[in-house]
C-alpha cells in the first residue's frame, strides 16, 4: 500500500533523529492525541520503530487502535513526509532495541537530557503509506 | 475555566503547536499549526494552519468534532495538550495572516538557535492560504517529558 513515489529508504535523513517527529493517535473513543517523539527509527523497507519513553497516552491509544500517523522532517531539504503506520509489537531487547537505545542516549547527551530519554521499549510499526506533504 | 491562568503568558511564546484530529474510522491526522490565539475568558483557542495541511483534518472534524492541540516550549520541553470540542473553521483574516508571519519568524528564529535552518523551516510551514480552526478546551494535560507525564491537570490547582 506504500505510495510508489516514496520509499522509506528515500527519506532516511528524516529518520536520524535530527528533528523530532510529531505523532498523532486516536483512542477507541475517537479522541485524538498528539505528541513529539525523538526519532522514527528505520528497521527495514516496510517497518519503522518508535521509541517508547513516556508518552503514555500514545501507547494506550495504539494498544487499542493500532493506526498511528507521524510527520518527519528532512534536516537537509526541510521536506515533510507523513507516514501512516500500523502497530505490530513492542520489543524490549534485541538489535533494534539496543541500537535505538544507543541513539537515544547520544541524542540525550546532545540535548542535555540524560536520564529523561531512557528507552522503555522499541515499538515496531508496519509502514502503510508515505506521503510527501 | 480549565486552562490555568499562567498558561495565558505561556501560550504567547513562539511555541511549537500541532493539532490532531481523528476520523470516524479512528484514523488520526496531525496538522502543523502556524500560531494560535487564546481567549482565557472562554477557553476558546483559534488555531491557524495552512489549508494544505488542514484539509483532511477539517473533514475529520465534520464527522468527529473533537480536537487536540499540543504546545511545546523548545528550550525546556515544557508542554501541554488541550482537548475539547471543535466549534468552527473559516478563512483567516489579513490581520491573522500577518500574525502568522510574525509568529513563524519568531518560531523559526528560535529553531535557528538549535542549529536548524530558519529559512528551511519557514519554507516548510509557510503555505497560504491559511484557515482558522476554533475549539473550546475542556481538558488540559501535562505533556512535559518526565516519568508519569500525560496526566490531566488537577483543576483544584488552576
Amino acid at each position: 500500500m506504500n505510495d510508489p513515489q516514496v520509499k522509506l529508504e528515500e527519506i532516511m535523513p528524516a529518520l536520524q533523529g535530527v528533528i523530532p517527529a510529531i505523532v498523532a493517535t486516536s483512542s477507541l473513543a475517537r479522541i485524538p492525541n498528539a505528541t513529539y517523539i525523538s526519532q522514527v527509527y528505520y528497521v527495514d523497507g516496510n517497518h519503522v520503530a518508535l521509541s517508547y519513553q513516556f508518552f503514555n497516552k500514545t501507547i494506550r491509544n495504539v494498544r487499542e487502535n493500532p493506526i498511528l500517523v507521524t510527520i518527519v522532517t528532512c534536516p537537509v531539504e526541510y521536506v515533510l513526509h507523513k507516514l501512516t503506520l500500523r502497530y505490530v509489537e513492542s520489543q524490549t531487547s534485541g538489535e533494534v532495541f539496543e541500537n535505538m537505545s544507543m541513539q537515544l542516549d547520544a541524542l540525550a547527551i546532545v540535548q542535555h537530557k540524560e536520564g529523561i530519554f531512557k528507552l522503555k521499549a522499541a515499538d515496531i510499526y508496519e509502514v502503510i503509506s508515505i506521503e510527501k506533504i | 475555566m480549565v486552562v490555568p491562568s499562567r498558561h495565558v503568558d505561556f501560550l504567547k511564546q513562539p511555541l511549537s503547536f500541532w493539532l490532531a484530529t481523528a476520523s470516524k474510522d479512528r484514523i488520526p491526522e496531525p496538522i502543523k499549526c502556524t500560531g494560535i490565539a487564546f481567549d482565557p475568558l472562554t477557553d476558546i483557542f483559534t488555531c491557524f494552519a495552512p489549508l494544505k495541511f488542514a484539509t483532511k483534518g477539517i473533514k475529520h472534524l465534520q464527522e468527529n468534532p473533537v480536537i487536540s492541540l499540543v504546545s511545546v516550549e523548545l528550550h525546556t520541553y515544557e508542554g501541554y495538550q488541550y482537548k475539547g470540542p471543535y466549534l468552527s473553521h473559516r478563512d483567516c483574516t489579513a490581520h491573522e495572516v500577518e500574525f502568522q508571519v510574525q509568529y513563524l519568524k519568531e518560531f523559526t528564529d528560535t529553531l535557528a538557535l538549535f542549529g536548524y535552518s530558519a529559512s528551511g523551516f519557514h519554507n516548510a510551514y509557510f503555505h497560504p492560504p491559511f484557515v482558522a480552526i476554533l475549539f473550546q478546551a475542556n481538558q488540559v494535560f501535562d505533556q512535559s517529558p518526565k516519568n508519569g507525564t500525560g496526566g490531566e491537570l488537577d483543576k483544584r490547582q488552576l
